[in-house]
């Protein structure tokens, strides 16, 4: 080996010996390799200052001003971080706009329709399209029938709000969180393996 | 939980601010990810293992600054930031300032994951344990990027120049070793 290329492996070991990495053998090898070679030795006092140095940085702080979303989220919500709603809230965020009013409304359709075959509200039109009860007079109406579709009513009512608390239960259950879950595990698939984690692979 | 929340800030936030400052090296660009960090964690706060909440915070603040880093580079204000230092005029600052200010550029400069590491470990003194679970690498493999983060670190030509010029280290070669090995007869 030439003087260079050994000079070369001790400088290999430089860091395992800052380390105290090296085996005794090694260490021994290294000090006496130090001892005879002042451009070598002159590296591991370099290294040894920027190590130094490095080790001295102080612990740094944020200003007030940067915990001013703590403050915000703080005072915004005592119910504590990421509700149900909050959760849902950030996930339509990730939406597109057209699907965030579309969906809805089309479910509200969908549940309205629904409910209204079922109430049979809707049934076959005559010739004009109309029900011939829609166009009849409030003197055919008993009161008896007023106070009956009344209840009907309030059964209805009932019922849709029934149908609310249980797609609220839905979406949480088979949507949002199959959504997260599929974007978590999408995210894991691109080898990050953290939902927060950056798609950069590489050095940066 | 609200309490909880503030406290896991109130914890963390020195080292996570410490992390973002050295890997950015400017104050804003710092506590802009920071808030950004505090968000995640009010968003995912039921998700996370609470047991493991510095190296959620801290490995989320690293991909946080690596994303800062990548959108800084294509903005033109990189290129204001890098004018504004080479254009700087030499203000008296006393040798070991003027040194650790070029050291906290050098730093900020290494290619991750070498500054990542380099700022956990010799900086903020983690162990190799607690680096490998943040970065999700072997103890092995955090060894190997520290201490070839280290060498680039050594290699910095502007640091060793200072070094030389202000007499901080006697008799250092301008050049660092040679990196590839030739054999010669």
């Amino acid at each position: 080996m030439t003087f260079k290329n050994e000079c070369q492996g001790f400088q290999l070991q430089m860091d395992s010996y800052l380390d105290g990495g090296l085996e005794p053998v090694q260490e021994r090898e290294f000090r006496n390799h130090m001892d005879h070679c002042s451009g070598c030795a002159a590296e591991l006092r370099y290294a040894t200052m920027l190590l130094h140095e490095v080790a001295s940085l102080p612990v740094m702080d944020c200003s007030e001003q940067a915990l001013e979303p703590v403050n915000r989220l703080a005072g915004v919500s005592g119910q504590g971080p990421a509700g149900f709603m909050e959760r849902l809230r950030n996930l339509l965020d990730s939406v597109p706009s057209a699907l965030q009013i579309g969906a809805p409304i089309a479910l509200a359709g969908a549940m309205g329709v629904a409910i209204a075959l079922n109430a049979g509200w809707i049934g076959t039109p005559d010739e004009t399209g109309v029900e011939p009860s829609l166009l009849a007079g409030g003197e055919q109406y008993t009161e008896d029938e007023i106070v009956q579709a009344m209840r009907d009513l309030e059964v209805a009512i009932d019922y849709l709000n029934a149908v609310t608390v249980r797609a609220e239960t839905i979406i949480e259950n088979r949507f949002v969180m199959e959504l997260q879950d599929s974007i978590d595990a999408s995210l894991r698939t691109l080898g990050t393996g953290d939902p927060d984690a950056t798609t950069v692979d590489g050095p940066i | 939980m609200l309490a909880k929340y503030q406290q896991a800030i109130e914890q963390y936030r020195r080292q996570m601010f410490s992390f973002a400052y050295y890997s950015l090296r400017t104050r804003e660009d710092a506590e802009d990810v920071l808030q950004d960090v505090f968000i995640r964690l009010w968003q995912h706060w039921r998700r996370i293992d609470h047991d493991k909440m510095g190296a959620w915070l801290m490995r989320t603040t690293r991909n946080a600054v690596v994303d800062h880093v990548r959108k800084r580079k294509s903005s033109r204000q990189h290129i204001t930031d890098e004018l504004i230092e080479a254009e700087a005029p030499d203000v008296a600052l006393p040798e070991t300032d003027a040194f650790r200010e070029r050291l906290e550029i050098a730093i900020r400069d290494l290619p991750d994951p070498f500054r990542s590491i380099i700022i956990m470990r010799d900086v903020q003194g983690m162990s190799y344990l607690e680096i490998g679970h943040i970065l999700e690498l072997s103890q092995s493999q955090v060894k190997v990027y520290l201490h070839r983060g280290r060498r680039r670190l050594r290699e910095n030509t502007a640091l060793r120049q200072l070094a030389v010029d202000h007499e901080l280290i006697d008799e250092l070669d301008l050049k660092p070793a040679e990196r590839v090995t030739k054999v010669t007869p």
